[in-house]
């Protein structure tokens, strides 16, 4: 019996360790993977969301409502921040990464100085999941199902749409999709839309199991970096082959070693991936012919 | 202390001429940037900051203060800095220190190691401040005690800290674990069983505060079940919480710190692995109990030298005071109150010689001084420079209502005792003792 | 001396440069005259900048000696980046981790060697040797593996996180390398400061000596920059910048060249470290962090990456400010800063020095 509840444990561990990878990466990855964008201020992106989806959760509002509402608050200063900067940007990632990393200098700031540097927290809906003595949140397993869940339907927005058609041909040849008619700059800028929303969507998916601060974002993004370049450029690959990879050793690895091990794990894994392949295991997938 | 070579100014005295030559600095290299050709893109902003320190000979006594107002820190610093501020305001309504105003000069260090030296540099040399009050982290005091010691700068530490710290210049306020985790490991052992998981942040702070854990768990036949130091970035304790419900403590001993590890106390709640926790970190410095949704802090046991639940009249009228200068104080905090015994410590010394001189200041604070802070009437110990503080254990109900349990009075900084005596020849201002000494367990 | 070394940096005249290699044409002789004057104008600037940094602790207190030599020991980061990304068009996110291993290893080496040798020189040595050994070690993975692009900065900027995190596990007494400690979160305490010599012929750097080595080191590394780009390497490493392929296809061995320019980096970057380590007598591990890690990409972008004056005076000026505005106490700081990074960007994509250039020479040309 005790190996069962072994082997219930690691597979909690891992669907948690994949659920917030998935989900924190995946905002992060389309904006990368479409636009070559690295978006330093993805991660007061998920703390907007965070912020929003609290605010007004306490307001009064259901919970999945103010979740909606912490994408829709991240996409739209998506929306603001592309208009106003990203747009000026493209073709330039390392300007725009300086550009960024001064909008997440501003975003933060402003936050603690609007609401101060604590907000109230929101309980963790569901409770817990019990098999024997051995019990796990319940929350955490509905998260991993939500980042599978939005995994398949960002696949179904880049494979079966005209949209998605706009934006995989956008990606491979921007001139030659814009000769044939597509409006290429509407196509980069739904595309942040995307992202920022996505991202602020994490965040408030994240908000009920965290403490709520205005450097909240920091404790995401490194992963989420990570499992971007694991991934690499092509994000209907790229995202869940690392999202999986990686949450299944950083989960392997912290609950044996701690979750300091799990943290050091998954940085040289990152670094040796690139090593054997360059350019992700997208881009390394996508090399040998899928 | 070989190696320490400063310039040793001669510092103190309060009605010393200020120095003559006003920020001409600045100025100087604004010339320089401009001279390269890149002054005109700052010109216009600069003139407008750094309007401190211009006050001539007989101004206000100066009052230097570093606290973190924003980054990953400002969630400590901002109720320290609110503390500083209700303090100098209150000494200024009584009339002033020795019929001075007191000026504050607070400068924002922005979470960073780099900005702390900097900006400790700037109060210590330019402003030429009477003291120094500055820090919440253990970091960020060893980054700016090198300045302090070589400027013989009269210091504040006023935080809870790891202990050790044994230096001429230095005063903490805060309380060490031999005063917050002594009275809670003997409490949790009768009231829950011996059975203690230990949760660390994975520093200094956390390593030596575990090590304390089980050198009381030795003492009072407790058994350490389990063990586990967290970096301070993670947030996510899904494996932690499992190896928790693995080996089934009685309790568990949390000296967890900071935004991301108030997580954990979440999500053990939401995977049903709570447990009685113990914890000098928790509650009193965070005010995680107005932060965390309840129940999830339900039977947490905290131990500190100060609680806004103390219900004394003097304490009653401290937070009134507090609140009425700053209404929307969700609690106020211990690290607050630490701040503002350093304030109304300096300030009495400074009383009882009739001077702010550094090193006057600083003999008569050796000398032993009792001063009525809002925890009780607390002693400072002239021999290492720690408190003997009143420990008040409290513990923390499905509600999150803290309920005060029972104070130990008069607990003493007593690891230091046998290792540090500064108040002897063996550390003088002119030849001084400046080690942290680390506990190893 | 504002306006450096444009002409040296458009890609076509480093190609010249490259292609020069191969044919040596004469230059005519009214641009030789040109060029004197240009270089006579140059050293006239340069000694106006040099003497007035040498005579400012006169005119300044200790405070600001103090001060300005942390600002100017950052500039050896700010350089470091400039030479390996603003040259060799290698975008290094984690050149910080040089800064931050040179620190430390200057800690280590100078504490436990002080008494005996009563001098830092090997520290010194360490500083510069640590860091490039490994440099050496990373970049013959990386170069030699033929990551490049944004996964060089990923993989740099991860072994700077790793780092980070590697250093704040170092409380305890098992991570003691002799008699020094690592300290942890901490940091590691009681650095000396530098100095050089001998056993009794020793002269420790007080705050006006540190201050004046500081300087000299600068414009000696800036000196010697100027010279590596009119040098028929420096035409290579702005050719590999410029066009990989083609530099390749001219018979350059990119990847030594750019292990070689990464492995000097390392060593540059060192050097500040140890500088840093022994002017504040304290190193910590935020050195290594992420935030430590953008400094110099905005130091070095903010200037004008393709310049070597852009990425110094950035530097200086940036921390000046940001070390104002926070001396201010204003929550307002990091929202300014972050303005201020936006409008640069936005405003004057090859960063401030070029477009101040750009600009004094149209005002020349207008008094014309």
């Amino acid at each position: 019996m005790p190996i069962l509840t072994q082997i219930l444990e690691l597979i909690t561990v891992v669907l948690n360790s994949f659920g917030i990878i998935a989900l924190s990466a995946l905002g992060l990855a389309i904006i990368f993977g479409m636009m070559g964008i690295i978006n330093l201020a993805h991660g007061e992106f998920m703390m907007i969301g965070a912020f929003t989806t609290t605010i007004t959760y306490h307001e009064g509002v259901p919970l999945v409502v103010s979740i909606l509402l912490g994408a829709l608050a991240a996409g739209i200063l998506g929306i603001v921040v592309e208009r106003l900067v990203i747009k000026r940007l493209y073709d330039r990632v390392i300007e725009s990464m300086v550009a960024t990393w001064g909008i997440s200098l501003i975003l933060s700031q402003s936050v603690l100085i609007l609401f101060g540097p604590h907000l109230p927290g929101i309980g963790v809906p569901f409770g817990a999941l019990t098999y024997q003595n051995y019990s796990a949140s319940m929350y955490n397993v509905v998260l991993a199902g939500i980042a599978a869940v939005l995994l398949v339907c960002i696949y179904g927005l880049f494979k079966h749409t005209t949209f998605g058609l706009h934006a995989r041909a956008t990606i491979q040849k921007d001139q030659t999709a814009q000769a044939l008619g597509v409006d290429t700059p509407n196509v980069y800028f739904l595309t942040f839309a995307i992202g920022s929303g996505l991202a602020g969507l994490a965040g408030g998916l994240i908000a009920p199991t965290m403490a709520i601060v205005p450097t909240l974002g920091t404790a995401f993004i490194i992963d989420a970096f990570t499992a971007v370049i694991v991934g690499g450029a092509n994000v209907l690959i790229g995202v869940p082959a690392a999202s999986v990879s990686l949450g299944l050793l950083n989960g392997v690895v912290s609950q044996w070693g701690g979750s300091m091990m799990g943290r050091v794990a998954l940085l040289v894994t990152a670094i040796i991936i690139l090593r054997i392949a360059p350019t992700g295991i997208s881009g390394y997938l996508t090399e040998t012919g899928e | 202390m070989a190696h320490m070579h400063g310039t040793n100014r001669s510092r103190g005295d309060a009605d010393r001429k200020k120095s003559t030559r006003p920020k001409s600095s600045r100025r100087q290299l604004l010339k320089l940037a401009g001279a390269s050709g890149i002054g005109l893109m700052t010109a216009g902003c600069i003139s407008n900051v750094g309007t401190t320190g211009e006050s001539g000979g007989d101004g206000p006594i100066k009052l230097g203060e570093l606290q973190d107002r924003s980054g990953a820190l400002a969630p400590y610093g901002v109720p320290k800095h609110k503390a500083a501020k209700l303090a100098v305001k209150q000494i200024n309504d009584n009339g002033g220190l020795l019929d001075r105003d007191v000026e504050l000069i607070a400068p924002d260090p922005q979470s960073s190691n780099k900005k702390y030296k900097n900006l400790a540099n700037r109060l210590v040399l330019e402003d030429n401040v009477d003291v120094l009050v500055a820090a919440v982290t253990s970091s960020a005091r060893e980054a700016i005690r090198p300045i302090v010691d070589k400027n013989k700068q009269l210091y504040f530490y006023p935080e809870q800290y790891e202990g050790g710290v044994c230096d001429e210049y230095t005063f903490v306020t805060g309380a060490a674990p031999t005063q917050q985790v002594r009275p809670l490991v003997p409490m949790m052992i009768n009231e829950y069983g011996p059975k203690c998981y230990i949760l660390a942040a994975d520093y200094n702070f956390g390593t030596i505060s575990a090590a304390w854990t089980r050198h009381y768990l030795d003492e009072h036949g407790g058994e350490l079940v389990g063990e586990e130091f967290i970096p301070v970035s993670v947030s996510e304790f899904g494996s932690t919480v499992n190896r928790v419900q693995e080996k089934d403590p009685d309790w568990v001993m949390s000296l967890l710190v900071g935004a991301n590890h108030n997580s954990y106390y979440k999500q053990a709640h939401s995977a049903g692995a709570h447990r009685p926790m113990a914890s000098s970190t928790a509650v009193l410095t965070g005010f995680e109990h107005k932060t965390l949704p309840t129940p999830v802090l339900k039977d947490m046991y905290v131990g500190g030298n100060y609680m806004e639940e103390l219900p004394t009249e003097r304490n009653e009228k401290f937070v009134d005071a507090f609140r009425g200068m700053f209404p929307d104080t969700p609690y106020v905090t211990q690290s607050a109150v630490d701040e503002y015994n350093a304030i109304q410590y300096w300030a009495k010394a400074a009383e009882k010689v009739g001077t702010v001189d550094q090193q006057d200041v600083q003999t008569r604070l050796e000398e032993g001084l009792i001063i009525e802070s809002p925890e009780g009437d607390v002693r400072l110990s002239g021999e290492t420079h720690h408190m003997w503080h009143d420990i008040h254990v409290a513990r923390v109900d499905e509600e999150h209502n803290v309920n005060l349990i029972k104070t130990e009075n008069n607990l003493e900084p007593s690891w230091l005792k046998s290792k540090c005596s500064l108040n002897t020849e063996e550390s003088t201002w002119e030849d001084p003792v400046t080690k942290q000494f680390l506990f190893e367990g | 001396m504002a306006d450096d070394n444009n002409d040296l940096n458009d890609s076509d005249s480093a190609f010249a440069g490259v292609v020069g290699h191969f044919v040596k044409s004469e230059p005519t002789a009214s641009k030789i005259s040109l060029f004197q004057r240009y270089l006579s104008r140059f050293w006239i600037r340069f000694s106006i900048v040099f003497l007035t940094l040498m005579i400012y602790p006169l005119f300044s207190n200790q405070y600001d000696v103090l001060t300005t030599t942390g600002f100017f020991i950052w500039v050896f980061l700010a350089l470091s980046l400039s030479l390996i990304w603003g040259f060799a068009g290698i975008f290094s996110f984690g050149q910080n981790a040089f800064f931050g291993l040179g620190g430390y290893a200057f800690g280590v080496v100078s504490i436990n060697l002080i008494d005996v040798t009563n001098a830092t020189n090997i520290a010194l040595l360490a500083a510069i040797f640590v860091p490039a050994i490994i440099a050496a070690i990373l970049g013959y993975f990386l170069f030699y593996g033929k990551v490049s692009g944004v996964y060089v900065a990923i993989i740099t900027l991860g072994i700077t996180l790793i780092l980070h995190l590697l250093f704040l596990r170092t409380a305890g007494a098992e991570n003691q390398i002799g008699s020094a400690r690592l300290g942890g979160y901490n940091g590691m305490t009681n650095i000396p400061n530098m100095s050089f010599g001998f056993g009794a012929m020793t002269i420790e750097l007080t705050p006006i000596l540190m201050y004046y080595f500081v300087v000299i080191g600068l414009a000696g590394i800036y000196l010697g920059f100027r010279r590596l780009l009119e040098s028929d390497y420096g035409y290579q490493l702005i050719a590999i910048r410029e066009d990989e392929i083609r530099t390749e296809m001219f018979g350059y061995d990119i990847r030594k060249i750019k292990l070689q320019v990464f492995t000097i980096s390392a060593g540059l970057g060192g050097i500040g470290g140890a500088l840093y380590a022994s002017w504040g007598n304290f190193i910590s591990p935020p050195v290594f962090g992420l935030v430590t890690a953008a400094l110099p990409v905005i130091w070095v972008t903010v200037g004008g990456r393709k310049t070597i004056l852009g990425p110094i005076l950035a530097a200086v000026v940036l921390q000046f400010f940001t070390n104002e505005l926070a001396g201010s106490g204003s929550q307002f700081a990091p929202i300014i800063l972050g303005f201020i990074l936006l409008i640069v960007v936005l405003f004057l994509p090859q960063g401030v020095v070029p477009a101040l250039s750009r600009w004094l020479r149209s005002k020349q040309i207008e008094s014309l």
